[in-house]
């Protein structure tokens, strides 16, 4: 990624970073005992921990995309996109388990509250687990790729399920306490909005940005050892 | 010679059910395996009054983990045995891919029948909505057939290796056992079919998306 | 009429380079044995006219009247016997020849009779495969290859168990899908099977 591309991240990351703490409005929410509205504090994590679980699916999504193409016609750099995007997605999913995890301990003391999102995400980190699982034990690259190219994209075709299809099911299964995000979606003003979206714009030029770099990194490491 | 696609799949799956027959490995173990984990399940709740919630879970825990146990069998052996290079020089690739998957709900099928009057004798409902039950348990099974039959072919193809089935396997069954565990429990609380109509709508959607998927998918696992 | 043509043929296993820059042309009659040492990329040569894998680079083309062999084609007018082929050991003779008959769309009945004849196994085609002693199994495993009548038989050391009247057999298959205007490709280190072709190339 050119210099300048990677300063302007630089810039609007940091930028993001400090409006979500400080021009952010602040977010109350209702208490029940006063019967008026406390500040939360808290809601903040919202900034960090939406993007991280979109750019999970993204990420998720991109190596599906490169896993298709490497099954069309094998090219290492194709599988070596797949696979990247691949080692981000996890990283993602794990911020966002932790991020979500920690939200809700601040708040309710638990750290697992079988919030349907909470747990698709960790269900996507067992997707992850798998895949790498998998190309670890094949040798041969071309059918490393393949392989691996098919669950990619039989695991992902499992996400729309799990994401919308499942939540529904699952409330009837488990009532849960009050769900931070369903909150958030419904309550945000636009200033709030602006924070967000900013946020997903930033990891989103992370990820790019980051993919590029692993990906030159596999090509280099290639061109030595056919040397 | 024209080629029957019925007449090729059903040349398969009679293969694989009466090489079943002669060796007996992929039926027995799972059978035995379903019944040891229900009885381990039940033993460790046993005297407990449990509801319904929980009885509809330990079924398709118990069957979730026969399946994992068992339905990797149908490729895994032909790798095992190294006909897989004979079947791959001889037989049309989706024949092979439905053949197994026929042989896999045939598997799942002859599960269900041994576990539910068994479940019923451990771990007893009052009364239940058996018809739903058993409409829970078919679209289950073909789910669970469709998806664990490409995996095993991944897992054969990768080179056997116990666990990694199982890995691959269970994320991408969440949704069945999700959609099961609901239908079941309605069914265990006699409520009528309409009332799991989301969970049925799951089923079958899981089930026909995962078909068309192997389908598509399984030319790339199965050529070199 | 079948045709194979092999141009600038390249085979590496990662780092290993099996087979480099094999050229040949085949027609219709040829018999053509492939001679080198262990590991000159014998089997592997065989295996990819099998369609069994892919050339690294180079090109593989099979031609039938003509027009390129598809998938369906492949399963028939290809034979292929190798030492890794395997049938079905809890099924007998019959039972395998009938199976693969099955999947290949071939007539089933008495085509299978004259096939377990052609071998010298009649009265042992109710026997389990895996009871038969390993001269008797490669018989059957030659039934697999050539049930089909194929145009291209892929032979690699075919008469590796067998006795006398086995490598009889394998004569015999060679010559009669030679004779029926169908190409034979045989790999091999024995010298009495070299004797089998009409042409021969050395792998290096």
């Amino acid at each position: 990624m050119r210099s300048a591309l990677k300063w302007l991240l630089g810039v609007a990351t940091a930028a993001f970073i400090v409006a979500a703490f400080t021009w952010a409005p602040e977010m109350y929410r209702p208490n029940f005992a006063t019967g008026g509205s406390d500040p939360w504090p808290t809601f903040r994590i919202v900034f960090f921990h939406v993007p991280a679980a979109w750019l999970c699916v993204i990420a998720f999504l991109v190596s599906m995309i490169w896993s298709i193409k490497v099954l069309r016609g094998y090219a290492p750099e194709k599988d070596d996109k797949a696979m990247a995007s691949a080692q981000l997605g996890q990283v993602f999913a794990i911020l966002a388990l932790i991020s979500g995890m920690l939200w809700a301990w601040r708040d309710w003391g638990a750290l697992w509250n079988w919030d349907p999102r909470q747990s698709s995400v960790l269900i996507l980190t067992l997707i992850y687990a798998g895949y790498f699982t998998l190309r670890s034990s094949i040798d041969d690259p071309e059918k490393r790729a393949r392989l691996a190219g098919v669950y990619s994209i039989l695991a992902f075709i499992t996400v729309p399920f799990l994401i919308f299809v499942v939540p529904r099911v699952m409330h009837t299964l488990h009532p849960s306490p009050v769900i931070p995000d369903a909150q958030e979606k419904g309550s945000m003003n636009t200033d709030m909005r602006v924070v967000l979206y900013s946020g997903v714009f930033c990891y989103l030029g992370l990820f790019a940005w980051v993919m590029s770099i692993r990906t030159r990194i596999e090509a280099v490491r290639r061109r030595l050892s056919t040397r | 010679m024209k080629l029957s696609w019925l007449d090729t799949t059903l040349a398969v799956l009679v293969k694989d059910l009466r090489t079943e027959a002669r060796a007996r490995s992929a039926v027995g173990s799972v059978l035995l395996f379903s019944v040891v984990t229900l009885t381990a399940v039940s033993y460790s709740l046993g005297g407990f009054a449990i509801d319904a919630d929980i009885q509809a879970s330990m079924l398709w825990i118990v069957l979730l983990f026969a399946a994992l146990a068992g339905l990797s069998r149908g490729f895994v052996s032909e790798t095992e045995s190294g006909t897989v290079l004979a079947l791959r020089l001889a037989a049309p690739p989706t024949s092979v891919y439905l053949g197994k998957f026929l042989f896999n709900l045939f598997l799942l099928g002859v599960l269900d029948l041994i576990l539910i009057p068994l479940f019923q004798i451990l771990l007893p409902v009052a009364s239940a909505n058996w018809g739903l039950l058993m409409i829970g348990l078919v679209l289950g099974s073909i789910g669970l057939a469709a998806s664990t039959t490409l995996i095993a072919a991944i897992v054969a193809q990768a080179g056997v290796k116990g666990t990694l089935f199982t890995v691959l396997a269970f994320p991408v069954l969440v949704p069945v056992l999700v959609a099961g565990i609901g239908a079941t429990r309605k069914a265990f609380a006699s409520e009528p079919v309409a009332a799991a109509m989301p969970e049925i709508q799951l089923l079958v959607s899981y089930a026909g998306v995962m078909l068309a998927a192997s389908l598509l998918l399984f030319d790339h696992v199965w050529k070199d | 009429m079948i045709n194979v043509k092999v141009d600038n043929l390249t085979r590496s296993f990662g780092e290993r380079l099996v087979l480099d820059d094999v050229n040949v042309e085949l027609h219709p009659g040829d018999r053509l044995v492939v001679k080198g040492h262990n590991g000159s990329g014998k089997s592997t040569f065989v295996r990819i006219l099998a369609g069994l894998l892919r050339p690294s680079s180079g090109t593989v083309l099979i031609e039938y009247d003509g027009k390129p062999l598809d998938e369906a084609e492949r399963r028939i007018r290809v034979g292929y016997l190798s030492p890794d082929l395997v049938i079905y050991e809890h099924l007998t003779v019959a039972e395998n020849l009938d199976f693969f008959a099955r999947v290949r769309g071939l007539p089933r009945g008495d085509a299978l009779g004259a096939t377990i004849r052609r071998v010298g196994l009649e009265g042992r085609e109710d026997d389990l495969v895996g009871t038969l002693s390993t001269g008797l199994r490669q018989r059957a495993k030659l039934a697999f290859s050539t049930q089909a009548e194929p145009d291209l038989l892929l032979l690699d050391e075919p008469s590796a168990n067998l006795d006398g009247a086995g490598r009889a057999l394998i004569e015999e298959a060679t010559v009669t899908v030679a004779e029926r205007g169908g190409i034979v490709v045989l790999a091999s280190n024995d010298p009495l099977e070299f004797a089998l072709g009409t042409r021969e190339i050395v792998l290096a």
